[in-house]
């Protein structure tokens, strides 16, 4: 990692270099930095890196809503064991 | 009102597809997306890619559309992690093993091979086999990162001189004179030319044509974990189930099993999916019990009365229709959009193509 970088998404490592290029590239609204860049779709799922890359959106310009990506269940990682359930459970 | 060559209503895998087959063969192809790209299916398809169906007329576009999935990142001069470790069919019943075996017998013979419970424990250690009754392994198949598709020709369409505009809901469609009006988001454009590629959503644009296309949507789900150390090469499916399990080049396990049924709806998110999965997951991959789940969705596919996609010129003339993909979509995308592009370009229609006519709903 060199001198100067600045994090964004400590999960999958994007810098904020990485999320200003995706913009310029066109990808230019959350959902779509979202799955060209990787950034909120690691285990914080958005919790630590989202807002950082609202301002980003915001300070070039292209934010037309304070809206963040759609929040899926679960809200914390859940082992997949905890998932199994009861044998007889009715649906 | 902007003027623009032809139009492209749909900015998916397919629809960036149809748009470079299109610049490709020298015009100038306008995108209209009206979300983000890869909104409803590709942004959240798993991604695998076959060369076979069941209906021998889509079989022979997944076997087409696998030799080009090969050929596509040199062809677009981007990397679509496409990454051909095999797909394991397995059934875990009898009755999943005799359906399994009639449907298999059906495809060309060196596509796959019979696996036996031994072989499959040799050279997938990992995998628990005590249950299962019957398996087969397409070795060219795999796994395909479907935003990677679509950026690649998104990349590709640019290159050439195309164009895509976002977020730019197409209203509606008329025939004016020889050209076509477009009522978008973004205000009114002429076309020469137009092709509906916006999955589900193509129905209710093309009625307001007079056309009428069966499409019902179908909802299916999703899951995604935390990655681990890559371990499992194949992707693994039980087609009696509906589960799919792979694990990406990121190394996170996704997969679906079932579906939610005929519904549009995006926002759905079920327990009892998460409970499927988990179970079936865990019976065929012991491993994956301790992995934790970090995100589920809900994906919607189209579909038709006969289960084959629709795909040409419709009854309004100069509007073409590539739609009712299925969950086998991904696997056509670059059949289709090439074969697509050389119809709207320069009218020649591929035999392969014909089953699929929109005619044919009358």
């Amino acid at each position: 990692m060199g001198k100067g970088k600045k994090i964004v998404c400590f999960c999958h490592d994007v810098t904020e270099e990485d999320i200003v290029e995706a913009i310029k590239m066109g990808y230019d609204d959350i959902e779509s930095i979202k799955r060209f860049t990787g950034a909120t779709t690691g285990p914080c799922q958005g919790k630590s890196c989202m807002m950082h890359i609202l301002r980003i959106l915001r300070r070039m310009g292209k934010l037309k809503e304070a809206k963040t990506t759609v929040i899926r269940p679960p809200i914390d990682p859940v082992p997949m064991e905890a998932l199994l359930g009861d044998e007889g459970e009715e649906d | 009102m902007k003027k623009t060559d032809i139009a492209v209503v749909g900015c998916g895998a397919l629809g960036a597809g149809i748009a470079y087959n299109i610049a490709k063969l020298g015009r100038k192809p306008l995108v209209f997306e009206a979300k983000y790209f890869g909104y409803g299916s590709t942004g959240r398809d798993i991604g695998v890619v076959r060369g076979r169906h069941r209906d021998p007329d889509v079989a022979k576009l997944a076997s087409e559309g696998l030799k080009l999935h090969e050929k596509l990142p040199d062809e677009l001069g981007s990397n679509t992690l496409f990454r051909q470790d095999g797909v394991l069919t397995v059934a875990l019943t009898s009755e999943e093993a005799e359906a399994l075996e009639k449907e298999f017998k059906s495809y060309a013979s060196g596509s796959f091979i019979e696996l036996s419970r031994d072989e499959v424990r040799s050279r997938y250690p990992y995998l628990r086999v005590d249950d299962v009754k019957l398996c087969y392994l397409s070795s060219r198949e795999g796994l395909v990162h479907p935003l990677a598709v679509l950026w690649g020709y998104l990349d590709a369409v640019r290159r050439l001189g195309g164009e895509v505009v976002k977020p730019a809901e197409v209203i509606s469609i008329e025939p004016k004179g020889d050209k076509l009006n477009i009522k978008t988001a973004l205000g009114e454009y002429e076309a020469s030319k137009v092709v509906v590629a916006a999955g589900f959503r193509s129905r209710e644009l093309l009625s307001k044509l007079g056309i009428d296309i069966p499409l019902e949507p179908l909802a299916k789900e999703a899951l995604v974990t935390e990655p681990m150390k890559p371990f499992l090469d194949p992707v693994i499916e039980r087609p009696g189930t509906g589960l799919v399990v792979a694990q990406t080049m990121r190394g996170e396990v996704i997969g679906t099993v079932g579906s939610l049924g005929k519904t549009s709806d995006l926002t759905l998110s079920s327990y009892r999916f998460l409970r499927d999965f988990a179970r079936q997951a865990t019976q065929l991959i012991p491993a994956v019990r301790s992995l934790k789940v970090l995100r589920q969705w809900t994906w919607v596919v189209d579909t038709t009365p006969d289960g084959k996609p629709v795909i040409g010129e419709t009854s309004v003339n100069r509007v073409y229709v590539a739609c009712g993909m299925h969950d086998y979509g991904l696997s056509l995308v670059p059949v289709v959009s090439k074969l697509i592009g050389r119809l709207v370009v320069e009218g020649v229609e591929d035999p392969m193509l014909k089953p699929f006519s929109p005619s044919r709903f009358g």
